[in-house]
C-alpha cells in the first residue's frame, strides 16, 4: 500500500492526460468558492483578463463595471470601456495592481505626469486609454479621478476580484517614484535613461507586492474573495538581454509559482488554470493564433468552459442562471482584445531570419 | 420623431415646409418631392458661407431638417449623457464619438443620402433639434448651468461632419433661447405635458425663427 493507490485517475498522466483527446482534458480545476451569479465579479489584470468579464457577463454572471461608457456608444471599447472592470487599463504586474490600489484605497496621490504628443494629453499610467489622448491635462486629470473612484467602488462592493498576472519585466519612473504599464516612448512618451528604469521582477517582489495589495483591499472589503489567473500569452519582446521564450518562461514560471503558493496559503485566493490549459504541452498549441502568441477563441471558449464546468461539477449549477441562447453565449467571439503590450512589436525592425 | 410636420408660412415664397418626417415615411425621394421646402428658387436668397454669400436660388432644392441627437427613451438618454459629460465623466473625444454616431444614425444622414442619390443639385440644411422645453421636469433635476457649454458645443462637432458631407450647418438660432440660455423658450415649442412627452418640438412661432435664421443670417453682409 502506498499514497498513489488511492488516487484518483486525474492524478495520474497517462489516464488524464497522454490517453485523452486533448479536448476531453477535464477536470482542470477544483474551485474553493461557489460563483453564483448573484456575485458581483470585477476583473483587471492583463489582455487575458479581458476574456474572463465578458465571459461571465454572456453566461449571465454579474461583471461589475464601475465604470461605464455614455449610453448608446456604438464603441465603448475604443475607449476602453466594457474591457475591465474600470478604466484602468491593463495592470501587467502585481506592483502595478499594488500602485492601484493605494490611489484607490490607501489615499496615496496619483503622480501628476502627463505626456504631451501633438497638442493631445496622454496618461502615463494609462497611455491608451483615450485613442487619441485627452484634450488638456486637465480632462486627463478628471478622468484619471472618475477611475480611481471607480477602481475603488469595485474592490468595495464586489464578491470576487478575479486578477490575471501577466508580466514581470516592467519600467518605473525615477523621478515620480511609480510604475508605468509600458514602457515610456512606446505607446507614448518619451524614453530617457536618466528618469526611467527597467526591472525584471524577482519571485519575491512579485509576491510581495501581490500580498500587499491584497491585504489592503480585504481590509476594504473583508469578504472579498480573490481568484488568480496567469496570462498565457508570450511576451511580445523583452529588455533582459535574453531570448525571447527563455525570458517568457522565466516571466511566467515566477508568476504561476506565486498564484499558485498564495492559493495554497490563503483560503479566500483561489488559482484557476487558464495558463495551462492554453500553453501547456497537451494542449499542443492549439488554442494559439499562428503568431504563437494570441489566444484563438476555441481556446478562450475551452478555458471558460473549464472554469464553469469546474464550479458546477462541484457546486451544481446555479438555479438562478439566465438560460441564454448559444449566440450570446458566444457573444464575445469577434471581440477585439486591447492589448498595449503588442505595441512593442513596432519596434521590432530587423526582418524574419531564413 | 414620428408624423409629418408643416408650417405654412406667411410669406413671400410659397410652400415652404419644414421636413420633419419620420423614417417611416422616409422610404423614398419622392416623398421629399412633394415637400419641397423652397420651390420657388427663382428669388436671391443669400446665405454666408465660408467662402462669402452664395445664392440659394442656384439650388433645385432646399432642404431644412431638424437633426436629433440621441433622440432614444423620449430624450432620457440625451440627458444623461449631457449631464455626466458636464461633470468629466466622459472625455470630449468620447462624447464627441457619441453625437457622431448618433449624428451618422440620424434621419438627416439618411436624408443626405437619398438626395444625393436622387442626384439633386440641393442645399441640405441640418438644424439640431431645439433644446428641451425650459419647463421639462427632467431638465430641472440637475445641475444644467455646467451643461450649458456642452449642451450647446455640438454646434464645432457638427459643422466638422456637416462640412464633409456638403451639408450645411446651422447653429440653433440663440433667438429660441429661454432666458437661462439652456433650454429653449417654451413661447416657440409645442405644447408639452406627461401624456405627449413632446419636449422639444418647434411650433410656428419657433419655425419662423428657424426661417429667417436660413434667409436672414445674422451676419449677412
Amino acid at each position: 500500500m502506498n499514497p498513489y493507490d488511492d488516487l484518483s485517475n486525474d492524478a495520474f498522466w497517462k489516464t488524464a492526460v497522454s490517453t485523452k483527446h486533448p479536448l476531453d482534458i477535464e477536470h482542470l480545476w477544483t474551485p474553493k468558492f461557489n460563483l453564483l451569479p448573484r456575485h458581483k465579479v470585477v476583473t483587471f489584470g492583463s489582455c487575458f483578463a479581458q476574456h474572463i468579464g465578458r465571459a461571465l457577463k454572456s453566461r449571465g454572471y454579474h461583471w461589475l463595471q464601475t465604470e461605464k461608457p455614455p449610453v448608446n456608444l456604438a464603441t465603448p471599447q475604443k475607449f476602453n470601456y466594457d474591457t475591465f472592470s474600470c478604466r484602468t487599463g491593463n495592470i501587467y504586474t502585481t506592483s502595478l495592481l499594488k500602485q492601484w490600489v493605494d490611489w484607490s484605497c490607501a489615499k496615496r496621490e496619483m503622480p501628476d505626469e502627463s505626456w504631451s504628443e501633438n497638442d493631445r494629453i496622454y496618461d502615463p499610467a494609462r497611455p491608451r486609454v483615450e485613442p487619441n489622448g485627452f484634450r488638456s491635462v486637465d480632462e486627463m486629470r478628471t478622468s484619471r479621478k472618475v477611475t480611481v473612484e471607480a477602481f475603488r467602488k469595485g474592490i468595495e462592493s464586489s464578491d470576487f476580484f478575479v486578477f490575471t498576472l501577466g508580466l514581470t519585466e516592467s519600467w518605473f519612473s525615477s523621478e515620480f517614484n511609480y510604475e508605468y504599464p509600458m514602457c515610456p516612448g512606446t505607446a507614448a512618451g518619451v524614453f530617457s535613461e536618466n528618469e526611467h528604469y527597467f526591472k525584471n521582477q524577482s519571485y519575491s517582489f512579485v509576491r510581495s507586492h501581490l500580498l500587499a495589495a491584497i491585504r489592503v483591499m480585504r481590509a476594504k472589503n473583508p469578504r472579498l474573495r480573490i481568484i488568480l489567473t496567469v496570462s498565457p500569452v508570450p511576451l511580445t519582446a523583452t529588455n533582459t538581454g535574453e531570448h525571447v521564450l527563455v525570458s517568457t518562461i522565466y516571466s511566467k514560471s515566477v508568476l504561476r509559482a506565486v498564484a499558485g503558493e498564495l492559493s495554497k496559503e490563503f483560503n479566500y485566493i483561489d488559482y484557476f488554470p487558464s495558463f495551462e490549459i492554453i500553453s501547456s504541452a497537451p494542449f499542443k498549441g492549439m488554442f494559439y493564433e499562428p503568431n504563437l502568441r494570441s489566444v484563438n477563441h476555441n481556446g478562450v471558449d475551452f478555458v471558460m468552459d473549464a472554469f464553469f464546468s469546474g464550479l458546477y461539477k462541484k457546486f451544481g449549477e446555479p438555479k438562478s442562471l439566465a438560460k441564454l441562447s448559444s449566440s450570446s453565449v458566444r457573444s464575445d467571439k469577434h471581440a477585439d482584445l486591447i492589448c498595449e503590450e503588442e505595441l512593442l512589436d513596432a519596434f521590432n525592425t530587423k526582418p524574419s531570419e531564413g | 420623431m414620428a408624423g409629418l410636420y408643416r408650417v405654412a408660412l406667411d410669406k413671400s415664397i410659397d410652400n415652404i415646409d419644414f421636413f420633419a418626417a419620420g423614417l417611416d415615411l422616409l422610404r423614398d425621394i419622392s416623398h421629399i418631392e412633394n415637400e419641397l421646402f423652397f420651390k420657388d428658387t427663382s428669388r436671391a436668397f443669400y446665405s454666408n458661407t465660408e467662402d462669402g454669400n452664395v445664392t440659394l436660388n442656384q439650388y433645385e432644392k432646399i432642404f431644412v431638417y431638424g437633426c436629433q441627437v440621441v433622440s432614444k427613451s423620449g430624450g432620457k438618454y440625451w440627458f444623461d449623457n449631457y449631464k455626466d459629460s458636464a461633470s468629466g465623466l466622459y472625455s470630449a473625444e468620447c462624447i464627441d464619438a457619441l453625437h457622431e454616431q448618433s449624428l451618422h444614425d440620424s434621419i438627416g444622414w439618411k436624408l443626405v443620402g437619398l438626395i444625393r442619390k436622387a442626384g439633386y443639385s440641393g442645399m441640405l440644411y441640418l438644424i439640431p433639434s431645439p433644446l428641451p422645453n425650459e419647463r421639462h421636469p427632467y431638465l430641472s433635476s440637475f445641475d444644467a448651468v455646467e451643461s450649458v457649454d456642452v449642451l450647446l458645443n455640438i454646434q464645432s462637432l457638427y459643422d466638422s461632419i456637416c462640412e464633409k458631407a456638403g451639408v450645411k450647418y446651422i447653429p440653433l438660432p440663440t433667438a429660441l433661447l429661454a432666458s437661462n440660455g439652456y433650454a429653449t423658450s417654451e413661447k416657440f415649442l409645442n405644447e408639452t405635458s406627461e401624456e405627449n412627452s413632446d419636449y422639444a418640438h418647434l411650433n410656428k412661432l419657433g419655425c419662423e425663427v428657424v426661417y429667417d435664421s436660413v434667409i436672414y443670417p445674422e451676419t449677412l453682409g
